[in-house]
C-alpha cells in the first residue's frame, strides 16, 4: 500500500473543490445550517486519510490526516473513488448499497452526508 | 489514534434488537405456539427456536462484519448472488415487516378498546400509533439509547415478575410440562410450534442495521445473542405462566371469559385481570403502559429501519425517486415515511374490517425464515467467493453449523405452511404476494427507473 505525495494533494484539491461547491450551494447550506460535523475519509488502497470539518451549514476545513474524534468515518474501496466522488463522477449511493463504502457513524448522519452529494449532483 | 465520537455498546444493541422484536402481536404469537402443543410445553418450543436463531445470529454476525452497513439484507444476497434476486427478497422482507405493523396496530387499539369501555373506537388508537410514531420519526426526534435501554428494561421486569407471580400461583395446573411430543400428532405439532416461535424472535437481526454505529463488530454478534436470550427468558415464561393462569380456549379467544368479551387479539389483559386479582386496577394500568411501549417502540423502530432503506432503494434508482426526499428542516427522509405509514395504516384498514390479523404472524414468521436461510447460503457462498475479505466474526464450527441452519429453516418454512389452516394459508398468499409484486417491480418497474 504505496501512496505518493500527488495522490495526497490530488485528494486534497479535489476535497477542497467539493468544500467549494459546497459553500456555493444555498440549498446545502441551509440543509446543513445545525450540522456541524468532523468527517474523516480513508481508502483501502492507501494511506491517504482526510479531515473535512463543517460548521454552521459551511464546510469549514479539509485537512490531510485524521485530526480529533470525528463524527462519522467514510472509507472508499481506491484512492480514486474518493477522488471522483468529490469531482462527482462517481454516485456513491450503488457502491455504499453494494457494501464498497463503509460509514461508520450514526445512520441519520449517513443520509444527511448522502443529501449533499444528491443536491450538489441532482441528476447523479 | 482518531475515534468516533459516538459509539454503541453490545448492552446497548441487545436492549435495541430485543425492543425491535418486542410487540404485542409477540403476546398473541406466544399463545398460538402454546395451542399447538400439548399440557404446558409450549415453554419448550420458544427455547428450541431460540437455540436455531442463535444459529441464524451467527450467520449474521459473519455478514454484518464483512458489510457493517444499514443496508443490510440487500447487501448481503447482492454480494452472494446478484442484484436481481436481492432486491425483490430484501424489499420483500421490509414491505412483510410493515404490513405486518397494521396487525400490531389492531392488537394495540384492541387492547386499549378493552382498557378503556365505553372510550373511543379502534380507529382512534390505530391512527394515533401511527400518527405518534410517524411523527417520531418525521421530526427525527431520537429515543436516546439510555431510554431505550431503560424501556425495555422495564418491559422485561413487568413480564417476568407478573409470569413468576403467575406461575406460583396457578403453576401446578398442568401435569405434563416435559412432554411436547405427548398425544396424537404430537411431533407435528411441536414442530409447527417452534417454527412459529421464530416469530417471537423476529427482528433481532435489524440490529445489523446499526452495524455503522458500533466500534468493534462482535458488539452486533453478542447484542444479537443477548437480544435473543432476552427474548427467550420472558417468551418462555410467560407461555407457561398464560397456559397456566387462563384456560386455553378463552386466551385463544374461542370461548368469551366470564365477563362475556373475546381476548383472542389481547390475550395478556385477561392475563393480568387474573393474575392481579383483587389489584386488577393497577395491572390493567400496567398492561396498558406495557401495551403502549411496546407498540411504539415496535413501530417507531420499524419505520426508523424501513424507510432508510426505502430512501436508500430510492437513491439507487429502485424504488420511485419521490422517496428519496429530504425534509429541508428536520433532514429526515419524509416522503418514505409517510408512505410507510400509509401502508401500514391501508394495512391495519384492512385487517379490522375482514379479521384475521393472526395470519401476519405466519407471514412475517415465514419472510424471516426465509431469510435465515438466504443469510446461511450467503455465507457459505461468500467464503467461496471472498476468501481474503476480511471477517472479524466467524461462524463457529463451519461448514456444519451453516450448513444446518440452511437446511433446517428451509425444512421449517415447508412445515409451517404445509398446515392446511385458513390463516396458515392466509399468511402464505400475504407473504407470496408481496415477494410476487417485489418481483414484477424488479422486471418491470425498476428498468424504467434507471434509464430515467
Amino acid at each position: 500500500m504505496e501512496t505518493h505525495m500527488s495522490d495526497i494533494n490530488e485528494c486534497l484539491k479535489a476535497a477542497n473543490d467539493f468544500k467549494d461547491k459546497m459553500n456555493d450551494n444555498l440549498k446545502v447550506r441551509k440543509l446543513l445550517k445545525r450540522w456541524n460535523p468532523l468527517i474523516h475519509f480513508d481508502t483501502r488502497d492507501s494511506d491517504i486519510k482526510l479531515s473535512f470539518g463543517m460548521s454552521g451549514g459551511m464546510a469549514v476545513s479539509v485537512e490531510s490526516g485524521h485530526v480529533g474524534n470525528a463524527e462519522l468515518t467514510v472509507t472508499f474501496p481506491t484512492a480514486k473513488d474518493l477522488v471522483d466522488m468529490f469531482y462527482g463522477k462517481l454516485d456513491p449511493t450503488p457502491m455504499y448499497l453494494s457494501g464498497d463504502i463503509l460509514v461508520k457513524g450514526h445512520q441519520a448522519d449517513v443520509i444527511k452526508l448522502d443529501a449533499i452529494t444528491m443536491i450538489i449532483w441532482p441528476e447523479k | 489514534m482518531a475515534e468516533l465520537k459516538r459509539v454503541l455498546t453490545a448492552r446497548s444493541v441487545a436492549a435495541a434488537g430485543a425492543g425491535f422484536a418486542f410487540a404485542m402481536m409477540s403476546i398473541v404469537a406466544d399463545v398460538q405456539v402454546a395451542d399447538l402443543v400439548p399440557g404446558n410445553t409450549g415453554w419448550i418450543a420458544v427455547i428450541a427456536a431460540a437455540v436455531f436463531c442463535i444459529l441464524a445470529s451467527w450467520c449474521f454476525g459473519e455478514l454484518s462484519g464483512m458489510f457493517p452497513t444499514s443496508a443490510g439484507v440487500r447487501v448481503y444476497i447482492q454480494q452472494a448472488f446478484n442484484e436481481k434476486m436481492a432486491i425483490p427478497l430484501s424489499a420483500a422482507y421490509i414491505f412483510t415487516v410493515v404490513a405486518a405493523s397494521g396487525a400490531e396496530a389492531y392488537v394495540f387499539g384492541s387492547v386499549f378498546v378493552a382498557l378503556i369501555p365505553g372510550g373511543p373506537s379502534i380507529w382512534f388508537y390505530v391512527i394515533l400509533g401511527f400518527a405518534i410514531a410517524g411523527a417520531l420519526n418525521y421530526f427525527g426526534v431520537e429515543i436516546a439509547s439510555g431510554v431505550q435501554n431503560m424501556l425495555a428494561i422495564i418491559m422485561f421486569l413487568f413480564l417476568v415478575i407478573v409470569s413468576l407471580v403467575a406461575l406460583y400461583q396457578f403453576g401446578t395446573r398442568f401435569e405434563n410440562w416435559y412432554n411436547p411430543f405427548a398425544g396424537e400428532g404430537g411431533g407435528e405439532g411441536f414442530a409447527t410450534a417452534v417454527a412459529l416461535s421464530v416469530f417471537l424472535y423476529a427482528g433481532f437481526e435489524w440490529v445489523t442495521a446499526l452495524s455503522e454505529e458500533t466500534k468493534q463488530q462482535d458488539v452486533i454478534s453478542r447484542g444479537m445473542i443477548g437480544s435473543i436470550l432476552i427474548l427467550c427468558i420472558v417468551y418462555a415464561l410467560l407461555n407457561a405462566a398464560l397456559v397456566s393462569a387462563v384456560p386455553r380456549d378463552v386466551l385463544t379467544g374461542r370461548e368469551a371469559w366470564t365477563d362475556g368479551l373475546l381476548y383472542g387479539a389481547r390475550p395478556h389483559v385477561v392475563f393480568i385481570k387474573i393474575v392481579f386479582g383483587p389489584y386488577e386496577t393497577l395491572g390493567l394500568i400496567g398492561a396498558g403502559l406495557l401495551s403502549f411501549l411496546a407498540s411504539m417502540t415496535s413501530f417507531n423502530a420499524g419505520i426508523l429501519t424501513t424507510s432508510r432503506f426505502l430512501y436508500a432503494m430510492s437513491r439507487d434508482k429502485t424504488m420511485p425517486r419521490y422517496l428519496s426526499k429530504i425534509h429541508m428542516e428536520y433532514f429526515t427522509p419524509h416522503a418514505a415515511i409517510i408512505t410507510l405509514c400509509v401502508v401500514a395504516l391501508v394495512s391495519a384498514i384492512l385487517l379490522t374490517m375482514l379479521g384475521g390479523f393472526d395470519s401476519f404472524t405466519y407471514a412475517v414468521a415465514g419472510a424471516e425464515i426465509m431469510m435465515y436461510v438466504l443469510a446461511a447460503l450467503s455465507v457459505i457462498k461468500l467464503r467461496r467467493k471472498m476468501k481474503s475479505r476480511e471477517r472479524p466474526f466467524r461462524v463457529p464450527l463451519y461448514p456444519l453449523t451453516a450448513i444446518f441452519s440452511a437446511i433446517f429453516f428451509s425444512l421449517l418454512f415447508v412445515l409451517v405452511f404445509a398446515d392446511q389452516k385458513i390463516e396458515v394459508q392466509t399468511g402464505f398468499a400475504i407473504l407470496i404476494s408481496i415477494i410476487a409484486v417485489m418481483v414484477l417491480h424488479t422486471v418491470f418497474i425498476i428498468p424504467r427507473l434507471k434509464k430515467k
